[in-house]
């Protein structure tokens, strides 16, 4: 219990918006956040229809333009930055498959077995490796994603599908928590984000354990257990909790927070790990190669690419550079600045992994800022395409709402690297204060941290003039 | 005591959001100086291009000119019907394959611009970007990026002094 108390959140720095009656209400509603996904849904199923059947023009297809543009711009820019995991609230993706392994959709039926074998994720793999591979994977063959409106239909049913299965075989959302490759990055990234569940008071969750308690895992006739697997009484950090809700109803005491919080508060929790240490730097080189590819001039890199006109042998040269970047350059320059930041503070009796893998969660502020600057790039220059899409979105000369006749117009690039400058200096300036936390967490105290840092901040800054480059030079 | 700890975090929290505040102001200063560097001596002159557009690249890729250069671009596309859409200019043209397009401007304003195909071209179309640096001052090709980069150097030993100072005030008070 002492433990426990120790780790405590200072609640003095939140603001629980459960305390706001009209909140609550919507949050404890079974309507939460059902109405959301069902919305959602009806666009997903539009998104793979215009793949599969539209046009194969990338810009004139729904599917495109409204998964990596206007959804993926939302995504990156808002939802992540200003409220974490609230995309995994209303994803699509999972639902059929969690509505067939519940047998309904909405309300708990007390009596009904779950649809699925119910079993248990192998230990080995119970952790995000497999999100990092996915998400390299996917990247891999981004060029053909991004443009190609059936790869994009393909992939996005391949993902139902194979959330559906492991629906059928595990048990809850195996899917989002281990497999997807969105949910891996929304997760790390979701630890900046000003907004947290948690619980009031872990005492009271100590207290009402037992056969009666707990209904935050198990389940009541108010919601379901956790789907997410995680019991919001030890919860310190937003990467797993997928803010589905579902512990504001079924907890009894009135125990759950949505809480309002300083930005980037879980990064100072000390629980560091390897797997998410690579998903920072999986993140972080992806946005520098994606803006060296997509943004940049030269016109090899996006046929070596593209493996749709290009060579496959070029492919695997642009595959070996992307995935190279991720997980040997990007990781190489940090644990190199570790290991000199070991010596420069004379620690060298605490184990250099320790150290790279800490100061690893530096990349998260820098490679978030990273993305929204690149994607504010894109957004800016490519969303007109949504308007003419709105009214035609399949690409068949329709023209719904009148607006299919609109052209390309990009919308006020003048004012792009003043955005993009400083939300990059702000990523640089948030990756440094994290590193001396850090340093201070590692060395057990305040001396020498500084020297510890130095290497680490070299890099962070290193990178963030690349990027200055990639986009203003 | 709890209202005394709650007024130092919220101080705490007051001086980070300005410290914050503080950067994207630099941040935009930088950029804002960058941009509006004084132009070079020297007369102005007419700088010719011919842009060839290939799926999904220019040739030239990267166009180098002085501020206050006029600047003549001929389009020639090579396959399909190309566009050439100048960010920050807001030039626009097209030709289609065989044939020629000039665009014509005064290249008053100094930094790296981006043109971009205006035509649908293909899967990649949206990609297909080149880039104009307007050189400005003395010797350098970009004062926007020179002026963010030094801005990030200075974001970068702010923070450092910043957070060191943090531990020494702690070490102080402890």
């Amino acid at each position: 219990m002492i433990q426990i108390a120790e780790v405590e959140p200072r609640q003095e720095s939140r603001v629980n918006l459960l305390r706001y009656g009209p909140a609550k209400r919507v949050l404890r509603s079974r309507w939460f956040p059902f109405l959301l996904i069902l919305a959602n849904l009806f666009v997903f199923v539009l998104v793979i229809l215009t793949g599969l059947f539209g046009t194969p023009v990338g810009n004139r297809n729904f599917s495109i333009i409204f998964v990596w543009i206007v959804w993926w711009a939302l995504l990156i820019v808002l939802l992540i930055p200003l409220a974490g995991r609230l995309w995994c609230t209303m994803c699509p993706i999972p639902a059929i498959g969690e509505w067939v392994q519940r047998r309904g959709a909405l309300v708990p039926r007390s009596r009904a077995r779950p649809l699925s074998l119910g079993k248990e994720w192998p230990k080995p793999l119970r952790n995000i490796w497999l999100q990092n591979f996915s998400f390299a994977a996917v990247a891999s063959f981004s060029a053909i994603i991004l443009t190609r409106p059936k790869v994009t239909g393909v992939l996005l049913l391949g993902f139902m599908v194979v959330a559906l299965g492991l629906f059928l075989l595990y048990r809850r959302r195996a899917f989002c928590r281990y497999v997807c490759p969105v949910s891996g990055f929304i997760g790390l990234y979701s630890t900046v984000a000003p907004l947290e569940l948690r619980v009031v008071d872990r005492n009271v969750c100590l207290k009402h354990c037992g056969a009666q308690g707990k209904e935050c895992m198990k389940g009541s006739a108010q919601g379901y257990g956790c789907p997410w697997m995680e019991y919001p009484g030890s919860l310190d950090r937003n990467s797993y909790c997928g803010l589905c809700g579902e512990c504001i109803k079924t907890c009894p005491l009135d125990n759950i927070a949505l809480n309002l919080r300083p930005v980037g508060a879980d990064l100072l929790v000390p629980e560091r790990r390897l797997d998410e240490a690579y998903k920072a730097f999986i993140m972080l080189a992806a946005a520098i190669i994606y803006s060296v590819v997509m943004m940049g001039p030269w016109g090899w890199m996006k046929s070596w690419a593209d493996l749709g006109s290009g060579s496959p042998v070029h492919f695997l040269g642009y595959v070996a550079m992307l995935v190279g970047s991720m997980l040997v350059v990007v990781p190489g320059f940090f644990l190199a600045a570790s290991w000199l930041g070991r010596l420069m503070a004379g620690v060298t009796h605490i184990p250099l992994r320790r150290l790279f893998v800490a100061f690893a969660y530096t990349a998260v502020p820098l490679g978030l800022a990273a993305w929204i600057a690149f994607s504010l790039g894109f957004l800016f220059i490519n969303v007109s395409y949504a308007i003419p899409v709105l009214s035609d979105p399949f690409g068949w000369a329709w023209n719904l709402f009148h607006t299919g006749t609109h052209g390309w117009t990009p919308y006020v690039p003048q004012v792009l690297p003043y955005l993009q400058a400083p939300t990059l200096l702000v990523g640089l300036a948030l990756s440094i204060v994290l590193g001396d936390r850090i340093a201070e967490e590692c060395l057990g105290g305040r001396s020498h941290r500084l020297r510890a840092l130095a290497p680490v901040a070299a890099v962070l800054t290193a990178a963030t003039v690349l990027l200055l480059w990639l986009y203003l030079g | 005591m709890r209202q005394m700890r709650l007024g130092a975090v919220s101080f705490a929290r007051r001086k980070g959001a300005l410290a914050l505040a503080g950067v994207m102001v630099i941040a935009v200063l930088a950029v804002a100086l960058g941009s509006y560097f004084p132009r070079r001596g020297g007369s102005a002159v007419t700088r010719e291009f011919t842009v060839s557009a290939r799926r999904f690249s220019y040739s030239p890729e990267r166009l180098l000119v002085h501020q206050g250069d006029r600047v003549v671009i001929h389009l020639q596309p090579l396959d399909v019907t190309h566009g050439f859409y100048l960010e920050g200019y807001g030039i626009q043209t097209y030709a289609t394959v065989g044939g020629e397009s000039t665009a014509e401007f005064v290249a008053d304003k100094p930094g790296m611009f981006r043109f971009r195909c205006s035509e649908t071209c293909g899967p990649l179309h949206p990609f297909m970007v080149g880039q104009l640096d307007v050189q400005s001052g003395t010797r350098y090709t970009n004062t926007v990026f020179l002026a963010t980069a030094a801005a990030a150097l200075m974001v970068a030993v702010g923070t450092v002094v910043y957070v060191g100072r943090r531990g020494r005030a702690s070490d102080t008070d402890s």
